[in-house]
């Protein structure tokens, strides 16, 4: 398939059905993802990695084709001077932040990108401060101290639109992120995302660290889908080790990962009701959810941080009386899920809040590499579990992934409660099949030398690791892909056109992993003026400034 | 209006249900909550079976334990003690122990404003007799010089 590339591939090597790496030479790239592009209409770009490896930097596109992941690699030369590529965003908007990031941590410049600036660390970071690069010491960056300053917050741009800055505080919600709003009247024309605020260099800390230490540092990467990421990093670690773990670990890693789905589905779907100003439902909801919060206690031995992962195993064992005991907790939420999505469906405020409002295409999510219940909500079948299946999945008959056609937050939220009550049907599976067999295999201390890629269904969609070992005992290079860090191009796109008071409620609807909004600076373009309101008040504002 | 007869009903279910069910929350601290077997709260040393290998402080993601040499101790590098403020309850310790001698026990965290009062140390008690840890107190200036 990939042969049309002739002279320009370098090597290429299948290591299991839906693994290959690709080597091409330096600048081949774009055509090859072109070459790509046109045998595989839906291909997404899951993750770009760089790597330093002293002279050169590697670049390493995880390509995401129908089913199986083909990363495609590139050396640079370091050289004097930037290292200089061609941005495959032309042909994949969606590389847009994942080129950014790389720029940002690791000083590639990519030719022909719309907007390369700083995503991660702070815009005044000294000329040339790349933490990834290896001849940097990144622990020695402390931020400049420096007078604060009020930032202009009016675009030079003419127009009759209004900018619109939100965040990076926001008190309600947990992580701070910065929009800068164009609206027009009442109706966001375009938007602009900047986040980093809460950037800890999570992956520069790996590599400073044995693996035992890694698992943990992992795990806090988002503590709500805390057990994707531990899992997803074992599945790594262990693929490298070349590590067969028992059936039984399978099972129960299962019931973890859906465990933490439901959960983390039911908090959205509590923020969601909150968001359009429905507190009942998202009292009941949060209520529901202690539940989960109780199996989840039960099961691990913790209700958020699981720790139960382990390289090689899970933490415990469970008894058949404990099974029970998990099971009889989450009975009464099949109800309670139904009846939810009953009220998605019928409740004439969530209806007039959600329906055709944010709209994705199916095409526009493949070209923005949108992933997990955002992309599927735009008629894409595809689903980690069930594409590229991981631990038991494969084996679960229950399993079926929730494929919506509309496209619109109200599609999102559905897919999400659809797909908890598959969740419980899974957790349910998987307890009743659990084989016997032990729950850990000791794994050694050093792994590799070897790389691998993994990816697995977090609630919020595909979450990618990339391991590269060097035989140590601490890792060469780990790169974490979060879900919410590729449906921010899609949250742009779908932002586009909705009203001001909608904001909130779309942007929770791809579950984002960071903070929206409730106090937003509002600038009037016209005077020059600006003041402060609540988000509470923008509707209001809207309809004053739409009279004036 | 064909949706009012099912939201009412709905509604009325809910309230009703709402009414006969007990509150969701309990008056903490003046009612003990009960956490299920198996959780992951304070460690248990048992220093009879620990072998002083340091394992468990190699192995702590968070450096929250330290083996504490004591005059008259002679296994390995010491006795481990936890400090509690540091600690993350992941219990990798209990597994990287190679004699099973830590293990969590139902008691949750305690609270103190200062974090030394935070210290776990199995060295004075009798640790058979105590369940849910040792003593909890401060540590003569010994923890601070690591």
């Amino acid at each position: 398939m990939k042969q049309e590339l002739g002279g320009d591939l370098i090597s290429y090597r299948r290591v299991s059905p839906l693994r290959a790496w690709a080597e091409v030479v330096l600048g081949a790239h774009t055509k090859a993802v072109r070459a790509l592009k046109h045998a595989f209409p839906d291909l997404r770009l899951s993750g770009l990695t760089g790597v330093d490896l002293g002279d050169k930097i590697a670049l390493l596109y995880h390509l995401r084709l129908s089913k199986a992941i083909l990363t495609l690699r590139m050396e640079v030369e370091k050289g004097e001077g930037p290292v200089v590529v061609d941005s495959l965003t032309p042909v994949i908007p969606g590389a847009n932040l994942h080129e950014r990031e790389a720029y940002d941590m690791l000083g590639v410049v990519f030719k022909g990108h719309p907007n390369l600036k700083r995503l991660l660390l702070p815009d005044d970071a000294p000329e040339g401060f790349h933490p990834l690069r290896k001849e940097v010491e990144a622990r020695r960056f402390r931020p400049v101290e420096t007078e604060p300053k009020l930032k202009p917050v009016i675009t030079g741009e003419e127009g009759p639109y209004l900018t619109l800055i939100i965040g990076p505080q926001h008190p309600a919600l947990h992580e701070p992120e910065r929009f800068v709003f164009k609206v027009d009247g009442e109706v966001v024309v375009d938007v602009d995302i900047r986040i980093g605020y809460a950037h800890r260099g999570i992956e520069e800390a790996a590599e400073h660290r044995s693996y035992v230490h890694d698992l943990y540092l992992c795990e806090r990467v988002c503590g709500i889908c805390n057990v994707a990421h531990s899992l997803c990093y074992c599945l790594t670690v262990e693929r490298v080790l070349g590590l067969e773990v028992p059936r039984r670990v399978q099972f129960l890693r299962v019931a973890a990962a859906e465990l933490n789905r439901l959960h983390s589905h039911m908090l959205l779907l509590g923020v969601a009701a909150e968001e359009m100003g429905f507190s009942t439902l998202f009292m009941y909801i949060w209520r529901d959810r202690e539940a989960v919060m109780d199996a989840m206690e039960l099961l691990t031995g913790n209700r958020v941080i699981s720790s139960f992962n382990r390289i090689g195993g899970v933490s415990r064992d469970v008894s058949p009386s404990l099974i029970n005991k998990i099971l009889s907790r989450l009975r009464p939420l099949r109800e309670r899920l139904e009846h939810y999505l009953d009220v998605f469906k019928t409740d004439p405020t969530i209806l007039a809040r959600t329906e055709k409002v944010g709209i994705l295409t199916r095409s526009d999510a493949i070209d923005l590499c949108a992933t997990g219940p955002t992309l599927r909500a735009s008629g894409v079948d595809f689903d980690v579990r069930d594409k590229d299946p991981y631990v038991a999945y494969e084996e679960l008959s229950t399993f079926r992934p929730i494929v919506l056609k509309e496209g619109d937050s109200w599609a999102r939220y559905v897919a999400r409660i659809e797909e908890c009550l598959v969740s419980l049907d899974v957790i349910e599976e998987s307890f009743s099949c659990l084989p016997g067999g032990k729950v850990r295999v000791r794994a050694p201390r050093r792994v590799g030398p070897g790389e691998a890629v993994c990816t697995v269904e977090a609630p919020r969609g595909e979450l990618l690791y990339y391991l590269l070992a060097n035989g140590t005992d601490k890792p060469a290079r780990l790169k974490i892909r979060t879900p919410t860090f590729t449906n921010l191009a899609p949250l742009a796109k779908m932002l586009q056109g909705v009203y001001l008071a909608d904001v909130p409620v779309t942007l929770a609807s791809i579950d984002p992993c960071f903070s929206c909004t409730d106090r937003v600076v509002v600038v009037d373009v016209g005077s020059g003026r600006s003041w402060f309101c609540y988000i509470d008040e923008l509707p209001k504002l809207a309809r004053r400034l739409g009279r004036s | 209006m064909r949706l009012l007869p099912t939201l009412l009903k709905d509604a009325i279910r809910t309230l009703l249900r709402a009414v006969v069910r007990r509150p969701a929350t309990v008056r903490y601290p003046e009612e003990k909550i009960e956490v299920p077997k198996g959780f992951r709260g304070q460690h248990m040393i048992e220093l009879d079976k620990c072998v002083g290998c340091g394992l468990c402080a190699r192995d702590c993601p968070s450096g929250a334990i330290v083996l504490v040499k004591e005059p008259g101790y002679s296994r390995g590098l010491g006795v481990p003690v936890v400090d509690l403020s540091k600690c993350i309850f992941c219990f990798q310790c209990a597994e990287s122990c190679p004699k099973g001698a830590i293990s969590p026990t139902q008691q949750l965290a305690p609270v103190a404003s200062d974090p030394h009062d935070l210290v776990l140390d199995f060295r004075v008690v009798s640790v058979s007799h105590v369940r849910g840890g040792g003593r909890l107190g401060k540590q003569e200036g010994k923890l601070s010089s690591h």
